[in-house]
């Protein structure tokens, strides 16, 4: 079996007197992607910041990348961080840089990355041709809309290649067409570089669009990956966090069958759409 | 009582915290020469007009004061060496640090605090700079290099407008005046003209870059961060100010 790319064994946190996790242990296999659900204030986004060592945890152990990095020093982390894209829940976009230098500020400030300028351009203007942005490369981030930030986060978050991307609630608080464009983004990320994935977020439809969809490289959109009503789980799994606990974890089957109060307030039922609709996020027979 | 004593020496024990590090970092590669610059115009060159101002104002109050004081004695023609004793030992080292503790501790702490609040702080970390090295080393080289150099011309414009005052209103010529204005100044004076400013801005820049990054409550939080890096710099200035002038009392 392969080794984890991230493993939380046991992890335990607290602010002052006030406990905010506690005993949360999964392992994130390279190609798996993680949907982690919860109420505001449950952890979620602790975890991810866990993750990448943003904060130390008072109890157990995290591994990333085959290394335990729970006593791990700054300047000893930069090295594993530059393997790891996140994506903050705003965007995390420098205000003081254009678009071009907010993407390429992992490239040109990673102490091992000696990529020249004229590569550092190109990929940069690649990652945001991705997202569909290479025409903002002199705007500054003040100057784009909520969602286009989010999407400037994302290229800035995969500008490396990295084995693990991580996305704090990418969704929050954007409409559901520019929500559905971003969480598109995310399955082609996962698709065309096969990056592992953990996703915070509070709504169950980018779950399931995480379990169920993939990219159609031809159509350049996202398509169903099995037909309605059934099951793609596309080596995804669902935890659900409640007041710092892992109360749930499974498959988006499990999900929907789970009969706890709190945990089933986070399944929404999705009809099947309108005839006709297929030809947007349809299924393809592959 | 110990609760009461808790939190400030948590803070003053945060604060020698991030002036180790930061000190430390000094001699670390990388240093952002880029972000050394911009620091030095915005902080150096951003507050010159203001600085020049205040310098010139204070050195023609202070011979406006000393005239009268002077002339009951007779002895306005020492109106120079007052002027100048008091100007480069003290006016100009502790208003310029006040100017730029409340123009650029504040500036620098309501945008670090800004910058903590939207996650761009940890996103730095995430990917792959020291917020130590790459923030507030430049912010205190830069600091640290151009408050001398804005204390020296404060210094300077003080004394013109001593000159202007004293050769206007009080009648010395302005030769009078300059000899006796330079002549009274010693290595001492200098030394501690030049020191005290160094010293303030090592304080004003690290109480501003502690402040701003260790905002937290969102925008309120901001508002609150420049507040109080303004307030304890200023507190610090005058509390260094007596330390630093009393090491060279008692060295003369």
């Amino acid at each position: 079996m392969a080794e984890p790319i991230l493993e939380y064994s046991n992890v335990g946190l607290s602010f002052d007197d006030k406990r905010v996790l506690s005993g949360v242990s999964f392992s994130v296999l390279p190609g798996d992607t993680y949907i982690l659900l919860g109420a505001a204030g449950s952890g979620k986004t602790l975890l991810l910041k866990l993750a990448i060592s943003l904060l130390q945890c008072d109890e157990g152990s995290i591994r990333l990348l085959g290394r335990d990095i729970t006593r791990l020093r700054e300047s000893e982390m930069f090295d594993l961080r530059a393997e790891v894209g996140i994506l903050f829940q705003e965007g995390g976009l420098f205000d003081s840089l254009t678009i071009a230098e907010n993407v390429g500020y992992p490239l040109r400030n990673q102490k091992n990355s000696n990529t020249n300028e004229d590569q550092i351009e190109a990929r940069v203007k690649a990652s945001l041709d991705f997202v569909e942005l290479g025409h903002t490369l002199d705007k500054f981030p003040s100057e784009l809309s909520g969602g286009m930030r989010r999407r400037v986060g994302i290229a800035r978050a995969s500008v490396t290649n990295p084995k693990l991307s991580l996305y704090d609630s990418p969704t929050a608080g954007l409409d559901p067409i520019t929500a559905h464009t971003i969480m598109s983004l995310i399955v082609k990320e996962r698709e065309i570089r096969h990056t592992t994935t953990v996703l915070v977020t509070h709504r169950y439809q980018d779950g399931a669009m995480m379990a169920n969809y993939r990219w159609d490289k031809n159509r350049n959109t996202v398509y169903r990956a099995a037909p309605w009503g059934e099951y793609a789980n596309l080596r995804t799994t669902f935890l659900v966090m409640n007041e710092g606990r892992n109360v749930f974890r499974g498959t988006q089957q499990e999900l929907e069958a789970c009969r706890d109060p709190y945990v089933s307030q986070f399944v929404l039922r999705q009809p099947a759409p309108k005839p006709g609709a297929e030809l947007y996020q349809g299924y393809l027979p592959a | 009582m110990l609760d009461y004593l808790k939190s400030p020496v948590q803070t003053f024990q945060d604060f020698l915290v991030l002036t180790g590090r930061s000190v430390r970092n000094l001699t670390r590669p990388p240093i952002y020469w880029r972000d050394v610059l911009m620091q030095m115009d915005s902080i150096g060159v951003g507050s010159l007009p203001i600085v020049a101002l205040i310098g010139a104002f204070s050195g023609i109050v202070m011979t406006l004061q000393m005239s009268r004081a002077l002339s009951t004695y007779g002895a306005t023609s020492q109106t120079g060496q007052v002027v100048s004793i008091s100007i480069i030992r003290e006016l100009g080292p502790v208003l310029t640090a006040l100017l730029v503790a409340g123009r650029n501790a504040s500036g620098i702490a309501s945008e670090l605090g800004s910058m903590k609040v939207t996650e761009q702080i940890d996103a730095m970390r995430a990917l792959g700079t020291d917020p130590i090295q790459k923030l507030v080393v430049p912010r205190l080289m830069a600091t640290a290099f151009m408050q001398p150099l804005l204390t020296a011309i404060a210094d300077f414009v003080g004394l013109i407008g001593g000159l202007l005052i004293a050769v206007s209103v009080i009648g010395n010529t302005a030769n009078q005046y300059w000899t006796s204005a330079i002549d009274v100044l010693e290595l001492n004076d200098m030394v501690q003209g030049l020191l005290k400013p160094f010293v303030f801005a090592i304080v004003i820049s690290l109480v501003g870059c502690f402040y701003g990054m260790r905002t937290s409550g969102g925008t309120q939080g901001v508002g609150l961060a420049t507040t109080k890096a303004v307030v304890v710099a200023s507190v610090w200035v005058f509390v260094l100010d007596v330390l630093v002038t009393q090491i060279f009392v008692s060295l003369q």
